[in-house]
């Protein structure tokens, strides 16, 4: 070895590992051509390093499975718990929004009113029509906007009806597959069909990243809302409809009861 | 792919596992010098990998990173068990057993025996070597990483990382010189001086 030994040894090792740059390894071959030692070094470093590739290792199948026993475990155990929360919290919040349109249509007072005319009470015709024609059409107020948008949609908002859902319905879907059973006084119990399609839902978000499976919950979320509110467009359409016709017959009997009155 | 598995999804790191597998697993198993321990530490290392994903910034190759869990948990296994690299039982040179073995044509039975005989020479010589020789030896032999991605895995001057490897090469050299000096000479004891081949056995 020569005697700029450290310097020289790293620029060799450079040359035999290919990491020298072009004008070191052309400073390398310089040295190389006049020095013996270093050729020799180099030389026999190169036969090491041959024989080192003898050294083989034995073949193995794979170690990897903790994913395999995945295929086993139910779907809902690999849906995100906060994905599951989310949806049950969808199915709370359809299900108070159907309550809340089946309220406005049976505990309306008009509604009783016009299944239990007072034929004789001929003195209540004219407050009862007058009554009914005020109450008779559900304001727009009441109908609400054409449309949710997705800024009436946030994460605290999710997180909101996710513990409201979860305090209320008493779902908890670590725990079951099916929503804990119900009391006819209890929340409602979706239908099937809606079963299925959350569950359709939830097994198409596994395997996304949180972004994306964030963005399909409130996109989810937005389009169930948009529907129930459609719904309940249309049901308060039909509301009205019905009222209408509930006041005419109420009228036609109000004139038959007073004419009968005047008969009697 | 390291994107999508940091994000969550299983089957990028499924991919990832499936591609760097076999490293992982030499590597463990030129450390450890035990097959059953290897399988062991490359479950470990892919494992912490995976609950570790997020902690993993991208900073270092991916590779670089999960070599580093490697090391660690062979350190690790090594520390514990208070043992060297364990040197496997070479494996018998009985030429027939060899002939029935052999399935390249491109290979020939001398050849496969000499390769055996080498191979557990040089699993001998690097089990007697320091850490960090054998360390530096095994990243850049037989692995392919740079001197620079040496250095910053192990936490040491590039210089340091060069000298580490001259020296270990420098040390695998007489070692190996030595023993084949030996089997050389143990062969002219046995055969006579003649120069034995698998086929004059055969």
């Amino acid at each position: 070895m020569c005697n700029q030994r450290d310097l020289v040894r790293e620029q060799m090792l450079d040359c035999l590992y290919d990491e020298a740059s072009p004008s070191d390894r052309r400073e390398m071959e310089r040295h190389l051509e006049s020095c013996d030692t270093c050729r020799l070094e180099i030389r026999s470093l190169r036969r090491v390093r041959e024989d080192l590739l003898a050294w083989d290792v034995p073949e193995q199948s794979s170690v990897w499975t903790p994913f395999a026993p995945v295929a086993v475990i139910p779907w809902f155990r690999q849906v995100p718990s906060w994905a599951m929360a989310v949806a049950a919290s969808v199915m709370f919040v359809v299900g108070v929004a159907g309550g809340g349109v089946g309220a406005s249509l049976v505990g309306s007072d008009r509604a009783f009113t016009a299944r239990t005319p007072a034929p004789s009470s001929v003195a209540n015709v004219p407050e009862l029509s007058g009554t009914s024609q005020a109450r008779s059409q559900i304001g727009p107020d009441q109908i609400g906007p054409d449309q949710i948008g997705p800024d009436q949609i946030d994460p605290e908002m999710i997180g909101s009806m996710v513990r409201t859902a979860l305090t209320k319905s008493g779902y908890d879907p670590l725990r079951s597959a099916t929503p804990v059973s119900r009391t006819s006084s209890g929340p409602m119990r979706p239908d099937p069909a809606m079963r299925k399609q959350l569950e359709d839902f939830a097994q198409s978000l596994i395997g996304s990243s949180e972004a994306r499976q964030w963005e399909a919950i409130q996109q989810y979320l937005l389009k169930v809302a948009n529907e129930n509110e459609w719904q309940r467009r249309d049901d308060a359409r039909r509301i009205n409809a019905l009222t209408v016709q509930v006041e005419q017959l109420q009228a036609g009997l109000n004139q038959v009861a007073l004419q009968l009155t005047r008969v009697q | 792919m390291v994107a999508r598995a940091t994000a969550g999804d299983q089957d990028a790191f499924s991919q990832l596992v499936t591609r760097w597998e076999r490293p992982i697993y030499a590597l463990a198993y030129r450390t450890l010098g035990r097959e059953e321990e290897a399988r062991d530490v490359v479950q470990d290392a892919f494992l912490r990998a995976y609950r570790g994903l997020k902690g993993f910034k991208g900073e270092a190759k991916f590779s670089s990173w999960l070599y580093r869990i490697t090391l660690n948990l062979c350190r690790d296994w090594m520390r514990k068990e208070r043992r060297a690299p364990v040197v496997q039982p070479p494996e018998g040179t009985d030429a027939i057993a060899l002939a029935d073995q052999h399935a390249s044509p491109a290979e020939s039975v001398e050849d496969l025996v000499a390769r055996r005989e080498m191979s557990a020479a040089v699993q001998l010589a690097m089990a007697d070597l320091p850490e960090e020789q054998r360390t530096a030896i095994m990243l850049k032999e037989y692995h392919g990483l740079t001197f620079q991605e040496i250095a910053e895995m192990l936490d040491c001057p590039l210089s340091t990382v060069k000298t580490r490897l001259y020296q270990g090469l420098s040390v695998l050299r007489r070692r190996l010189e030595r023993q084949q000096a030996e089997v050389a000479s143990l062969r002219r004891a046995t055969w006579g001086g003649t120069n034995t081949t698998t086929s004059t056995i055969l």
